[in-house]
This record gives C-alpha cells, sequence and structure tokens, in this order.
C-alpha cells in the first residue's frame, strides 16, 4: 500500500467521521441562518421601499429588462445581415446555374411539340370536366364578385346611364301599374302592416317628450300667476294708501 | 304704473290694513282648508279600514274650532320665526319683523302667534294706530312691512329674484 493510497483513505476516514456532525451544526446553524437573513432582506421599521429585498427585486426587474433588450436587439442585428445576405446569395446561386440557358436549351420547339402529341387532349378534357367537377366550380362561384372584380364600374354606370332611361321608359309606357297594383296587391292588407308597423303610441310620446310639456305649462302658469299676485299686491297697497288718508293719517314713516 | 310703483317705493316700509287683512285671509283659509282636508282624509281612511259600514266621521265641532286655533298658532309661530312670512304674507309681500327690521326670536315669536291666534279682529287696529301698528305689533314691539323683493333680505338664506 503506497503513501498516496493511505492518505487518501486518512482523508476519506476523517471525513466520513466529520460529515454527520457538520450535517447536524448546518441543520442547527440554518434555523437562525434562514431568520437572519429575512430580517437583513426585510429589516423591521424599514419603509418597504428601503428594504434590501426590494432594492434586489428592482435590481433584478431592471437587470431582466436589459437582458431582454439585450436579445431583442441581436435577433434584430440577425434579421438585418440576413435580409442582406439572402438575396445577394440568391442572385449569385441563379447566375451560376445559367438558369435562362438551362431552359433555352430544354425547351425547345420540338420537344414542346412533343410533348403536346403525347397527349390525348380530348380524354384529359373528359377526364376533367366530369358533371362532378362542373357542378363543384360553378357552386365554388360568386357572381357579384366576379362582377364587381371584372366589370369597371364607372362603364357600368354608363352603360346603364345610357340605356336603362329609354327602356324603362317603353316599358312603362306599355304597363297600366295602377291597374296591375289594384289587380295584385292587397292593399288593405299592406296598410294593415304599415299601421302595425309604426307603433303610433311609441311615436306619439316621442313627440309628447320633444315638446316638453311641463315646461310650458310652467311658463305659461307661472307667468299668469305672477301678474294675479303683481296686481293683488298693487291693488292691496293701493286699498292701505286710502284707507289711511281716510283716518287722515300719513300711513308710510 | 301701479305694481312699479309698489315694488320699488313700498319695499320696506309697514304695511297698511287692507294688505294684512288680505294676507291674513290667506292664511286662515289655507289653515281651515287644512283642517278639512285632514277630516276628509280621516274619512277616506275610514272608508278604507271598513268600506261597507262607512259613515262620515263624527267630529264635534269644537273639535274642527280647537284644530284649527292649534294649527294656526304653531303655523305662525314657526313662519314669524323663521322667515317671518306665513303663506299669505308670501302671496302679498309682507314681513313681520322687530322695530329694528330684524327676524323674531322664538319667543317673541310665539307670543305674537299666541296673540293674534286669540285675538284676530286685533288686526283691524292697524289702520288708525300711529305707524300702522296693530294692536299686537304695540306691546312685543314688531312691525309687518311690505316685503315685495326677497332678495333684499340680508338673514334670507336662499334669495329669490322676484321677476319685475
Amino acid at each position: 500500500m503506497n503513501r498516496v493510497q493511505r492518505a487518501a483513505d486518512l482523508a476519506l476516514g476523517a471525513a466520513l467521521t466529520a460529515a454527520p456532525t457538520a450535517g447536524r451544526v448546518a441543520k442547527v446553524a440554518f434555523a437562525p441562518a434562514v431568520i437572519t437573513w429575512r430580517l437583513v432582506r426585510r429589516p423591521p421599521l424599514v419603509p418597504e421601499q428601503f428594504t434590501l429585498a426590494t432594492i434586489a427585486d428592482r435590481w433584478e426587474a431592471r437587470g431582466r429588462v436589459a437582458r431582454e433588450l439585450q436579445i431583442d436587439q441581436g435577433i434584430d442585428k440577425t434579421i438585418e445581415v440576413f435580409d442582406l445576405l439572402v438575396p445577394a446569395l440568391t442572385t449569385a446561386a441563379v447566375d451560376r446555374i445559367g438558369l435562362v440557358d438551362l431552359i433555352g436549351r430544354v425547351v425547345t420547339t420540338e420537344t414542346v411539340d412533343a410533348a403536346i402529341a403525347q397527349i390525348d387532349i380530348p380524354a384529359v378534357i373528359g377526364q376533367v370536366l366530369t358533371p362532378a367537377t362542373i357542378d363543384a366550380a360553378l357552386s365554388g362561384l360568386d357572381p357579384v364578385a366576379l362582377t364587381e372584380r371584372y366589370l369597371d364600374p364607372v362603364v357600368v354606370e354608363k352603360l346603364v346611364a345610357l340605356a336603362l332611361p329609354p327602356l324603362l321608359t317603353s316599358v312603362l309606357e306599355q304597363l297600366d301599374l295602377t291597374e296591375i297594383v289594384r289587380q295584385n296587391v292587397d292593399l288593405l292588407a299592406l296598410s294593415n302592416d304599415v299601421v302595425e308597423q309604426l307603433d303610433l303610441a311609441g311615436i306619439t310620446n316621442e313627440v309628447i317628450d320633444e315638446i316638453d310639456l311641463p315646461s310650458i305649462i310652467r311658463e305659461s302658469t307661472s307667468g299668469v300667476a305672477t301678474e294675479v299676485v303683481r296686481g293683488t299686491r298693487a291693488s292691496a297697497a293701493s286699498a292701505d294708501e286710502a284707507i289711511a288718508s281716510f283716518f287722515g293719517r300719513k300711513q308710510r314713516d | 304704473m301701479a305694481a312699479e310703483r309698489t315694488v320699488s317705493d313700498l319695499q320696506g316700509k309697514t304695511a297698511g290694513v287692507a294688505t294684512r287683512t288680505m294676507a291674513g285671509a290667506v292664511d286662515y283659509a289655507f289653515i281651515w282648508s287644512i283642517v278639512g282636508l285632514s277630516y276628509l282624509g280621516l274619512a277616506i281612511l275610514g272608508f278604507l279600514i271598513n268600506p261597507r259600514r262607512f259613515t262620515w266621521p263624527d267630529v264635534p265641532i269644537g273639535w274642527f274650532l280647537l284644530a284649527g286655533f292649534v294649527l294656526m298658532f304653531f303655523y305662525l309661530w314657526l313662519s314669524w320665526a323663521t322667515r317671518g312670512k306665513t303663506f299669505g304674507s308670501m302671496v302679498l309681500g309682507t314681513r313681520v319683523v322687530s322695530l329694528d327690521g330684524d327676524r323674531l326670536d322664538f319667543i317673541r315669536a310665539g307670543l305674537r302667534a299666541g296673540f293674534v291666534t286669540v285675538f284676530p279682529i286685533g288686526l283691524f287696529t292697524c289702520a288708525i294706530t300711529p305707524g300702522s301698528r296693530s294692536i299686537h305689533d304695540i306691546p312685543l314691539a314688531t312691525k309687518v312691512i311690505y316685503h315685495y323683493k326677497v332678495d333684499q333680505l340680508s338673514d334670507d338664506p336662499n334669495p329669490v329674484q322676484e321677476r319685475e
């Protein structure tokens, strides 16, 4: 057994002997340490904003924000670099391949003719345009949207303005509208419907609300009342004067 | 115009017998209509409680008089001790004040209310007394003035601008 090994064994033995004791010491010391740490973080009687915990939180938040900002900026930078690089690289790659030449060499009149000759067009059409596919295509169409997309509104407007008046006039000349309405429309039912829809009571109430009847009545009656009161007071005062002079006494002193 | 003159000139001067009598008449009408309405209310209450055996409440006439006088006393007392104006005074534009123009205190207002309630006819003495003061006014050192413009009252909590 050499020396090194003995020394290692010695150290291991000492450590194994000391370990439980150290654990116990740590356990005993732990609780006061925690309490002390808490007291240090949030000392009693110190306002919340000055405690170590608050300050630490604030610093931590500040650091976090700075870090996130750093990351965002890094990403932005990277994207900028990519934006610069990608077009240049793509152009270089396409140049290197010689795409135009390649297409010119492959797609000649002969090759295209040969390709077309190989296709049985009626059969292809027959395969594609089955009743089911036509139905599906038509059901997918929105005539209004199509019209709006392909017809220039200005042109349509001009066309309508040109064509419609003479057309309508001639049609109307042929028709006796009054007679048609009288024959086909149940005017009584129609007017009944209109009256039912109207909510006459509601309209009447609204109108009355708008008029503000109370204020009108108040104003008019208060005017009348004031006049009556003023007249009464004036006549009473005149009577006072008359009576006073009758008793030969100067009334007002 | 008579109305112009009464409002502008007479304000603050002692009111005459005609004005005061009319004011008193309004107050009497007011009090007695309250008594009458109370009787009516009593009757309606009786009807609501027992509609089938309803009879008009049998109240002796003396009770009416007593109710009227008690009501009149408290009404006059409170009116004079607070604003110096009863309902009749408000209509006719008069106000009861002490000789130096102040509001009556509670004691003087109470004494005057009792006196006027018991001896209303004394009002007419103001037609002949100097300074147009009735027999109620002289011992209590009060007077009744024209008071059309309410906003001239210094102690009025809510001055009202009277339209002219």
